[in-house]
């Protein structure tokens, strides 16, 4: 059994191991994808606290990229799925095949689809129907796959980058709440800065171009994760999250006005649950050992944005959900009592 | 952050620390509540003076004393705004701060991660983590650095113009009140029975000055009409003259336009007579006159019983006449004959009014108990079977016919089209079920089919033999055909590759 001070020694390790893998990380994402810091460091946070992420943003701004970039820096088993309309559930998740023995004859033999791997890139994936869709249901959430009368677990870590454009509305299939649920976080990907533009153009015009080492494991990754799951949470923290949550939903006792007016649908205790552990790696790039509701404020955008789905008032009056997620943060007190 | 290190106890260290800041926190609170404590006052008062106007005016409208004077309206003021406020302040004051709310607090002024609260939290469980230790450890570190600063307690907001607004409304509405009240009381009737003088009538004291200019002249033929109190002619209602009042007088009195009926009414209070009162009654409320036909020919045989014994004794003129308190065009003083024709009269027109009521009512009374009335009676619904389309009356719920439901479709636009709104036929299988059943194969009872050798066609399989040729068209459809297959012969018999006619026979 530790002693206090050793406990509190180890704690502090565990600490600073994390931030700095957390920073070697960013830094070899950034050799590549430019500016972005906090998008960078979003999508960091979700793969340290076993969540998948939602990329949307118009096309060149380097979705693909970042999620390419990230996938080549962990030494982990990539997939990339380019979702087209045409994708079937089997071409993702895999089929079984009739293959021939060895010795003769004939057997079914699984045969794994792009699915079955430690990181995935949906590119586009409101091109696919629901159909193929909601094949990733089950690999989010329950990491397995099922196929016939056989399931298999995924490897861990397993996450779900998935990108998708929110122009081009011909010829796409909305995500369905379950699948936009199933994102721990929705990252809005926006125009570089002008300087940025110089270095973006230095980076990909040039004879040099940077390329990336993996500079962790998927064991570091896992047990990164461990670490984030050991932050304390408070009562009144994790109060604030719950009344955070419980205001997106119309009709709650803590929803201000404007969430009962164009808000047909909150955020589901998924929600609750993304905002504590993106807390936690907020708290621990911020050398702290336990969430704080300032924590909790600053994940609640990414977090809550895709979760509340607009009524039509709400869609009629072009409500926007950032601003809403913005108002109840501005309603919910942080005081527990 | 290696030398954080956590007491032994951090708990009671962090109380101590946090003793003073209860105490701020307090005083802050107090502070905080007392714009609240305004605004509440402003909405009572403001309130309470709406309420005392529409008190005030309406006791105005309905001629009834005025029930707040000066006063009573400033302490009724006072109350109304200290008293939410006093509740307010109290209760801030009577607060208890706790531990916890004053370590949140403070984090709100710190505004720095709550790491006072989160300490405090994580320090009342016994089996906290080790990231929960070193959270106490650091937190208590930040306590005792800033357990003097200043608790964030939410300000409540003063609405200064708003509150003011409200002030200014509920002075005016409380001036005027009171400017209402001050104009003196409404009009009562006062009836006292003084000895006869010349005329030998009932002296009617009248008080209100409203009253008295609404009253235009008054014949040198009626009674006097003398004064209560010189308080009351002034203009000044005294609860004095408040007892000599009859209640059932001051609406009556004190309603604009009163005519007839107040007459009337005041009239008959007068009276000793039964009838009379119920006749004046009646005159009075409206409502009452609707009465069984019994009761009114009772009634109307006491009132000629008693008119004629009045008539008399006025004739003799040493009878007591009757006063009258109505205003309006009218004499306020009449004979009792006259008053009773006069209200005879009136009932009389809300008599017709309400005949076949009446009628129907002691028809119905005169039977023996309450029937139904022939009027009311309907044709029995036929007991006939069918569907709809009989035009009839809405179903009584007993079957019968009923008139022609809605049916759909584009038959049911087209007029004169009778549609049933059902379909004959059995039921709707329902749900489909699907059962499975685990059967081994087995042959099933009988002979087996015997096999038969296939056998050519006995009849020729040609256009002709399917097709039935008109009998006028025989002969050349038989040319044609025949023409067909000797152009296909020779053209085989010429080695033609194409293995088509070499021409065609035309149609003839």
């Amino acid at each position: 059994m530790p002693t206090g001070q050793t406990s509190d020694s180890a704690v502090q390790e565990q600490s600073s191991r994390f931030r700095e893998v957390f920073d070697r990380l960013k830094r070899e994402v950034h050799k590549v994808f430019v500016g972005h810091d906090e998008l960078v460091e979003n999508v960091l946070a979700v793969l340290l606290s076993d969540g998948h992420v939602l990329l949307e943003g118009v096309p060149g701004l380097g979705k693909t990229l970042l999620a390419r970039t990230l996938a080549s820096a962990l030494r982990l088993q990539f997939s990339r799925i380019q979702f087209t309309p045409d994708l079937m559930p089997a071409d993702i998740i895999g089929t079984m095949m009739l293959t021939e023995k060895e010795g003769g004859g004939h057997e079914l033999r699984f045969a794994e689809g792009p699915l079955v791997a430690n990181f995935i890139l949906a590119d586009e994936i409101n091109r696919a129907t629901p159909k193929t869709q909601s094949a990733l249901l089950e690999a989010m959430q329950e990491r397995q796959v099922s196929v016939a009368r056989r399931t298999m677990k995924l490897p861990e870590p397993f996450i779900v980058v998935a990108t998708q454009n929110p122009i081009e509305q011909e010829g796409t299939y909305p995500l369905p709440e379950a699948q936009l649920d199933r994102f721990l976080v929705k990252l809005m990907v926006g125009y570089p800065q002008e300087r940025e533009y110089h270095q973006i153009l230095q980076r990909t015009t040039e004879v040099q171009i940077p390329t990336i080492e993996p500079v962790s494991t998927g064991e570091e990754v896992v047990a990164m994760r461990q670490i984030v799951r050991q932050v304390a949470v408070t009562d009144q923290v994790r109060g604030y999250a719950i009344r955070l949550v419980m205001a997106t939903q119309p009709g709650s006792p803590h929803a201000p006005a404007v969430i009962n007016r164009v808000v047909a649908l909150g955020s589901s205790p998924r929600g609750a649950q993304g905002l504590l552990l993106m807390g936690k790696v907020r708290a621990l790039l911020g050398g702290r050992f336990a969430v704080s509701c300032q924590d909790i404020r600053d994940v609640a955008l990414p977090v809550l944005r895709h979760r509340v789905l607009l009524s039509f008032e709400g869609q009629s009056d072009r409500a926007n959900t950032d601003e809403l997620v913005q108002a109840v943060v501005g309603s919910v007190g942080e005081l527990s009592s | 952050m290696s030398e954080l290190h956590t007491d032994p106890d951090p708990r009671s260290e962090m109380a101590v620390l946090l003793t003073d800041c209860r105490r701020r926190v307090h005083r802050a609170w107090i502070r905080a509540q007392v714009p609240k404590a305004m605004n509440w006052g402003f909405d009572t008062l403001a309130a309470a003076a709406g309420a005392v106007f529409f008190l005030q005016l309406s006791s105005r409208v309905l001629g009834q004393a005025s029930l707040l004077g000066w006063v009573g309206i400033l302490v009724l003021a006072l109350l109304a705004a200290g008293l939410p406020a006093g509740v307010v302040m109290v209760r801030a004051i009577r607060r208890q701060v706790s531990l916890t709310e004053a370590a949140e607090r403070l984090d709100l002024g710190v505004q720095d991660h709550n790491r006072i609260a989160v300490a405090l939290a994580l320090s009342e469980g016994r089996d906290a983590s080790p990231f929960g230790r070193v959270a106490i450890g650091e937190g208590l570190e930040f306590l005792r650095r800033l357990h003097r600063q200043l608790p964030g307690v939410e300000q409540a907001e003063m609405d200064w113009k708003g509150g003011l607004q409200r002030v200014a409304m509920a002075i005016g509405l409380m001036v005027v009140a009171g400017l209402i009240s001050g104009r003196g009381a409404p009009v009562t009737v006062a009836e006292v029975p003084v000895p006869m003088g010349e005329g030998s009538a009932v002296e009617r004291q009248w008080s209100g000055h409203s009253q008295r200019t609404r009253e235009p002249s008054r014949p040198a033929t009626q009674p006097v009409v003398a004064a209560v109190g010189k308080a009351d002619r002034s203009g000044a209602a005294g609860p004095a003259s408040k007892p000599a009042v009859k209640p059932r007088s001051e609406p009556a009195a004190g309603r604009p336009g009163g005519g007839v009926r107040a007459e009337v009414n005041a009239s008959s209070q007068s009276e000793s007579t039964k009838g009379e009162a119920l006749e004046s009654r009646g005159a009075g409320k409206p409502k009452e006159r609707k009465t069984s036909a019994h009761a009114r020919q009772d009634r109307d045989r006491q009132n000629k019983e008693a008119g004629l014994q009045a008539s008399q004794a006025q004739e003799d003129s040493s009878s007591i006449s009757q006063g009258s308190s109505g205003g309006g065009g009218m004499s306020a003083v009449q004979n009792n004959a006259s008053q009773r024709l006069e209200t005879r009269g009136t009932e009389r027109e809300d008599d017709e009014a309400d005949e076949p009521t009446e009628d129907e009512k002691s028809a119905n009374t005169q039977r023996g108990g309450i029937q139904p009335t022939m009027k009311d009676r309907q044709a029995a619904p036929t007991r006939d079977l069918g569907i709809s389309g009989e035009q009839g009356p809405p179903g009584g719920g007993r079957g019968g016919p009923t008139p022609p439901k809605k049916s759909r479709g584009t038959a049911s636009l087209v007029l004169g089209v009778p549609i049933p709104d059902f379909v004959r036929g059995r039921l709707g299988p329902g749900v489909s079920k699907v059962t499975r059943e685990r059967v081994e194969p087995a042959p099933m009872p009988g002979e087996g089919a015997v096999a038969v050798a296939a056998q050519p066609r006995s009849l020729p399989e040609n256009p002709s033999s399917r097709y039935r040729v008109p009998p006028a068209m025989a002969a050349t459809v038989q040319r044609y055909l025949a023409a067909l297959h000797s152009a296909d012969q020779e053209a085989s018999r010429g080695n033609d590759t194409t293995g088509l006619p070499a021409s065609r026979p035309s149609q003839e």
